[in-house]
């Protein structure tokens, strides 16, 4: 089967004040239609800038990106993103939030109103369609920032981090909440994490990055059975990929902290 | 104050606190410092008024409040201070509208082009420090001591502040917002009218309410170098006179106006920017 995304031996440096930063080096990874991949490295892996070159908003310094097939040269709002800040427009209600994305292309009213109601109802913030952003709590906010993506209709959700501005119960809760709306959509994912928990509570697949500049240091299939309950982080097959992923990463981490010391 | 108004920090908490009381709480508070602010100026005219009459203060210099009262009442019964209130204010507000209407869309394209602020900052640098006064003689020269000149002296006094207002308000809307709504298929043009303008707006209303105030003080000093009508005329002409409570009823006047339309324009600013009324109570 052809990937949905294909990243072909990408590569991404940057010029900082301090010389040239290099975040990806010789990426390659295929990203199957319909899996939740997440994405785990330690701070200052490229993961942010890998989401950054899938969605298009910056090119790579070599190598592609293929968005089915066809190289990704510009903003690309097939990858819908999700950000940790939220990114809502404070000045619209959370209808209007969710409504943007099909405004822009001039929708009509009453299929808007539907498709608005539709995902409203998926987040289950059907009574909050009048309320605005600062009238909502975080986990509130990231809902109605999936909500407005899913609207959107992309192929493809991009999730930088998108719970990690919450406090852990929150985040345990919204982690459910969240793995039960994307299977209902059917959508790709790519889920960028420092949680090995959340990794392994959500994903397919793993991908576990290197220290600057980036690199694929370890992919694993996350075969644990669903749907995962908060339960399974006892289970001991949940341990021994947990025990797997970390001495990957913490090899990277401890690389990390002597890079900079 | 801060302590009255502060906001709960979701929703759900908020809802947990019966509302009632709230406003019961809020409104004795309001009702007590109403009433404190009240007596202040009550004071404060009684005291004014017994100094003059016992002769600690000259009356010549500085007139009582009942002579004032008598002259306000005069002005006001023949109609005049509201000539003068109508002329002033509408140099301003035609001034004003005309600086607003330039510094508005130039500011936006300033705070998003690099390149053209590059070009502008030198020129906006040297405008912003003159005050309006300094602008007399030249804009007599141009337009004569007619309407026009002093819509122009409004203008020059007010465009370069708001103008850089706007760029500031501009150059400090989240990126992330542009970045959003650019991933849901903005366009530039897109982009610049429906996240930039909304998302600046705040700013923009404050930057409009401090060079509101800056052209009152423009239209002012220029009444008083060349017209026959206005508040700066009223009070410049009543100093020929010598008819001191005239001078202070013009200042009492311009107060007056001036909070009168603050007023108008915090309703506006309710009006157009619905989100923010809850981040303010």
């Amino acid at each position: 089967m052809e990937p949905i995304i294909r990243v072909d031996r990408a590569s991404m440096a940057y010029r900082t004040r301090k010389g040239i930063t290099e975040a990806l080096r010789n990426l390659s990874l295929d990203i199957h239609a319909h899996e939740i991949l997440c994405i785990v490295g330690s701070s200052g892996c490229g993961k942010s800038t890998l989401l950054n070159l899938i969605a298009g908003f910056v090119q790579p310094t070599r190598g592609t990106i293929y968005l089915k097939g066809q190289r990704v040269s510009g903003i690309e709002p097939r990858c819908g993103m999700i950000f940790q800040e939220y990114a809502l427009f404070p000045w619209l209600t959370v209808r209007s939030n969710v409504e943007f994305g099909m405004s822009l292309r001039g929708t009509d009213k009453a299929e808007r109103r539907r498709v608005t109601d539709e995902y409203l109802k998926l987040v289950s913030l059907e009574s909050f369609a009048d309320a605005y952003p600062s009238e909502l709590s975080g986990g509130m906010r990231q809902r109605v920032a999936i909500a407005r993506v899913l609207a959107n209709d992309p192929e493809v959700l991009l999730m930088d981090e998108p719970l990690a501005a919450l406090d852990a119960m929150t985040r345990q809760i919204l982690q459910d909440e969240l793995l039960r709306i994307v299977e209902a959509s059917g959508k790709t994912v790519i889920f960028v994490t420092h949680s090995i928990d959340e990794a392994l509570i959500l994903s397919d697949r793993i991908a576990v990055f290197s220290s600057r500049p980036g690199r694929l240091k370890m992919l694993i299939e996350n075969d644990l059975p669903r749907p995962r309950k908060a339960e399974i982080q006892l289970s001991p097959q949940f341990l021994a990929l947990k025990t797997e992923i970390w001495h990957a990463v913490q090899e990277e981490v401890l690389a990390h902290l002597e890079a900079r010391a | 104050m801060s302590q009255a108004t502060e906001v709960a920090p979701s929703a759900v908490a908020r809802a947990e606190v019966p509302a009632l009381d709230d406003e019961r709480v809020d409104r004795r508070r309001r009702l007590k410092r109403i009433g404190i602010s009240t007596l202040s100026v009550v004071v404060f005219v009684l005291v004014w008024e017994a100094l003059t009459a016992s002769g600690v203060i000259n009356p010549a210099f500085f007139p009582s409040p009942s002579r004032m009262t008598a002259e306000a009442t005069k002005l006001i019964a023949s109609f005049e201070i509201f000539r003068h209130i109508g002329a002033s204010t509408e140099r301003v507000l035609i001034g004003f509208g005309l600086s607003a209407l330039v510094a508005i869309p130039l500011g936006i394209a300033l705070g998003i082009s690099p390149l053209l602020k590059a070009v502008a900052d030198p020129i906006v640098s040297i405008v912003r420090p003159l005050p309006s006064l300094s602008w007399i003689p030249l804009s007599i020269l141009w337009f004569g001591i007619g309407e026009s000149q002093k819509y122009a002296i409004v203008f020059m006094g007010t465009v370069a502040p708001l103008l850089i207002y706007v760029t500031d308000a501009t150059l400090r809307v989240d990126p992330i917002l542009v970045k959003a709504a650019r991933n849901l298929g903005a366009t530039q043009l897109q982009v610049m009218a429906r996240v930039i303008l909304p998302a600046a707006l705040p700013n923009i209303l404050t930057g409009l309410k401090v060079s509101l105030a800056l052209a009152w003080m423009c239209i002012i000093s220029a009444e008083m170098v060349g017209a026959s009508n206005g508040l700066g005329f009223l009070i410049w002409n009543a100093k020929d006179w010598a008819n001191m409570p005239q001078v202070l009823v013009g200042m009492v006047a311009i107060s007056l106006t001036v909070l009168v339309l603050d007023i108008v324009f915090r309703t506006l600013e309710n009006k157009l920017m619905p989100w923010k009324a809850h981040e303010r109570k």
